[in-house]
């Protein structure tokens, strides 16, 4: 499917993303690290996922990729070239993004032929005639009927809009597709008709695609590759199978028991509290997950774990090796709180 | 579903034949058509279905707070013996908060900003004649510290900015409880929220219900919610009860069609595999501008016959105890449509 041998589409190297905070008027500045040393390869045509809750940092990852956001340190290479080198006109032709809400994310005075030509009248100089081929072509490879160009947002459900939103991204014929959150606004029903359609795509267009999402369950069914992103740092990236069936990472055992399934059967565990997520501008020494950890020693209250290899994933846990040789001999994981 | 008051003891909420219209400047909307169910004491009753089925509109009638282009009708809306459809808001204000109440989707809206927590939840119990504020004090302080929050009395003198999304639903929960209500009302109680505080919400909601014994209406658009909590369950597609059934009948023999693709649809449903294509319902929702003749799933249905389009109106079919759905084909043949679509011999 993609060759990992070839350079990297995308590249990113230790990056770094902190903003200025002020909890009161006289209090100091502190920092909060919103992406913090991040390093990642993603293969040409790859599919990978980003996954993790709110406020560890995934869209403003998504934002530095789309050159949205500057990085405070790091570097990121698109294509072997950095990211900085590149030109705002440039990097459309090779990122392009799919945001969460097709309500805000379109133009409601455009018709959608208007929307989804967008990113070519500002960047090329085609005639009216070719600009409006290629957006008949696009909007019937997103399945869209061609009578909707002349169309307002207004007048369209979720799933229409986001298949303009996807066209829109498209024109360009982009490399990469950063996807952030496409289907949370969206019904079960049309959500899966989305998610088939970006995963047709990215094979059929070779594209390599960021899929950035808080739902474990779309990223299982979709993805090959999985990142799980903890306050800001990656805490396990592996294989998706791997990932789901042999978890290493504390967080991540936690992430997939959260899965409700589908199961009357099921039952839903005892409630247990642990007064909420730490501070993100003042995180705890050490691991940063280790106030809720059940398996926390000294060692990952005071030294931070660095991304390891760990059997067939990589995982930032200094206890994993205990952890996997405990539940490989029968060891039931505790309730985590 | 049929009238079935007489076997079990007599429902909290009993609402016969609701119909909810929207004026809009296109034409009127049947946003509801003949919405019939009972609440039992003491039971979760889900109602799921996707966006402008008509769930929370339904439930926004019964609490009267229906937008001024909305007109609601029902044959019967009887709460805790009394019935509230057309209610005068002096009156409804004595029973909203009271004995009924309601959890909304988005904490953070559903709470004052201007006001600490405290001031927010002594209040209710305050307005409600059910004591003084030190009393009231008191319970909330109680109740804050049985959804889990540590330190209640202190946090009382918090505004809710200065509180996180799972903790500022957990105030929205404590505050629903202040009266001791018969029957809240949880619209997408959880939606808003972190995966791993979700479970723990919903965990919550279930203890306090065994606790209090009280009645839910959770509203929601997630099998998995509904699964993981609720007693009986009523799937709405298109302003109408498709189906109505016990949760584990419901997913062991989805009769409706929309049921059964809504069941499909779910990614966490079956084996995962990136390879295949995730399961969909084609098409989409229809208009309810106008009178509607005939299923209003009959574009979507794979099942779908001339027939479906030329009744006036699907009537509920039962089959089982508990168990009704709103589909011209018989039982049997719609439960081989689901075991066949999974390679079971029928």
């Amino acid at each position: 499917m993609f060759d990992s041998t070839a350079e990297p589409a995308l590249r990113l190297c230790d990056v770094e993303v902190s903003f200025p905070v002020r909890r009161g008027f006289f209090s100091a500045a502190g920092k909060l690290h919103a992406v913090n040393k991040v390093s990642l390869d993603v293969a040409r045509g790859e599919f990978i996922s980003i996954v993790g809750e709110s406020g560890c940092g995934k869209s403003t990852l998504a934002k530095v990729l789309l050159g949205l956001q500057p990085v405070t340190s790091g570097t990121i290479q698109i294509n072997g070239k950095n990211l900085a080198d590149y030109s705002r006109k440039e990097l459309a032709y090779q990122v392009q993004p799919i945001f969460q809400d097709p309500y805000s994310s379109l133009n409601p005075r455009k018709s959608v032929a208007a929307n989804i030509a967008l990113p070519l009248i500002l960047s090329e100089k085609l005639t009216a005639r070719e600009i409006r081929k290629r957006v008949h072509e696009i909007m019937e490879m997103v399945s869209l009927p061609i009578r909707f160009e002349h169309s307002y947002p207004s007048q369209m459900s979720g799933g229409q809009r986001q298949r303009v939103a996807i066209a829109r991204a498209l024109i360009t014929r982009p490399r990469i597709l950063v996807c952030d959150e496409p289907t949370s606004a969206l019904d079960v029903s049309v959500q899966a008709q989305i998610l088939n359609l970006l995963r047709d795509l990215s094979r059929r267009l070779n594209l390599t695609s960021i899929f950035i999402s808080h739902d474990l369950s779309v990223v299982r069914h979709l993805t090959r590759r999985v990142a799980v992103m903890y306050l800001g740092r990656v805490v396990e990236l592996g294989d998706s199978e791997e990932i789901f069936n042999n978890p290493r990472h504390p967080y991540t055992q936690l992430l997939i028991r959260s899965i409700l399934p589908p199961d009357p059967t099921y039952r839903l565990p005892p409630v247990t509290w642990d007064g909420g997520g730490p501070d993100p501008t003042n995180p705890p020494p050490g691991c940063h997950f280790n106030p809720r950890c059940p398996y926390a020693t000294d060692l990952c209250r005071t030294a931070l774990p660095a991304l390891i290899k760990a059997g067939d994933a990589h995982v930032a846990c200094h206890a994993w090796h205990d952890i996997d040789a405990w539940r490989a001999a029968g060891g039931k994981t505790p309730q985590l709180s | 579903m049929a009238d079935m008051t007489d076997a079990c003891p007599a429902p909290i909420l009993s609402v016969r034949n609701l119909e909810v219209t929207l004026r809009t400047p296109v034409g009127d909307l049947q946003a509801t058509r003949g919405v019939s169910y009972d609440i039992l004491p003491g039971e979760t009753f889900a109602i799921v279905g996707e966006s402008g089925c008509g769930k929370s509109i339904a439930s926004m009638a019964l609490m009267g707070l229906l937008p001024r282009i909305a007109h609601a009708s029902a044959d019967r809306c009887r709460f805790d013996g009394q019935e509230i459809l057309g209610l005068s808001r002096r009156k409804l204000s004595r029973i909203r908060g009271n004995t009924l109440s309601m959890i909304f989707q988005d904490p953070m809206t559903s709470l004052n900003p201007v006001y600490t927590i405290g001031d927010q939840l002594t209040e209710v119990f305050v307005r409600h004649g059910k004591g003084n504020r030190a009393q009231a004090r008191e319970r909330a302080v109680f109740l804050l510290e049985r959804v889990g929050i540590k330190n209640a009395s202190a946090r009382l003198n918090a505004y809710p900015h200065q509180l996180s999304g799972g903790l500022r639903q957990r105030v929205v929960i404590a505050m629903a409880m202040m009266c001791s209500p018969k029957l809240i009302i949880a619209d997408e109680p959880t939606t808003a929220l972190d995966v791993t505080v979700q479970m723990r919400t919903l965990a919550l909601l279930a203890e306090l219900q065994k606790e209090f014994g009280l009645s839910i209406i959770l509203i929601t658009h997630d099998l998995g919610v509904v699964a993981s909590l609720s007693d009986r369950v009523a799937v709405m597609y298109a302003g109408q009860i498709v189906e109505t059934a016990p949760t584990a009948q419901l997913f062991a023999d989805p009769t409706h069609p929309y049921t059964q693709g809504l069941i499909r649809c779910i990614p966490s449903y079956g084996t995962p595999d990136p390879d295949s294509e995730l399961s969909t319902i084609p098409g989409m929702v229809p208009s309810l501008i106008g009178r509607q003749k005939g299923c209003a799933f009959r574009n979507r249905c794979p099942l779908a016959f001339s027939d479906c389009g030329q009744v006036a109106e699907v009537a509920l079919q039962k089959t089982g105890e508990d168990h009704a759905y709103r589909c011209l084909r018989p039982h049997d043949s719609l439960i081989a449509h689901w075991r066949g679509l999974h390679g079971e011999s029928v």
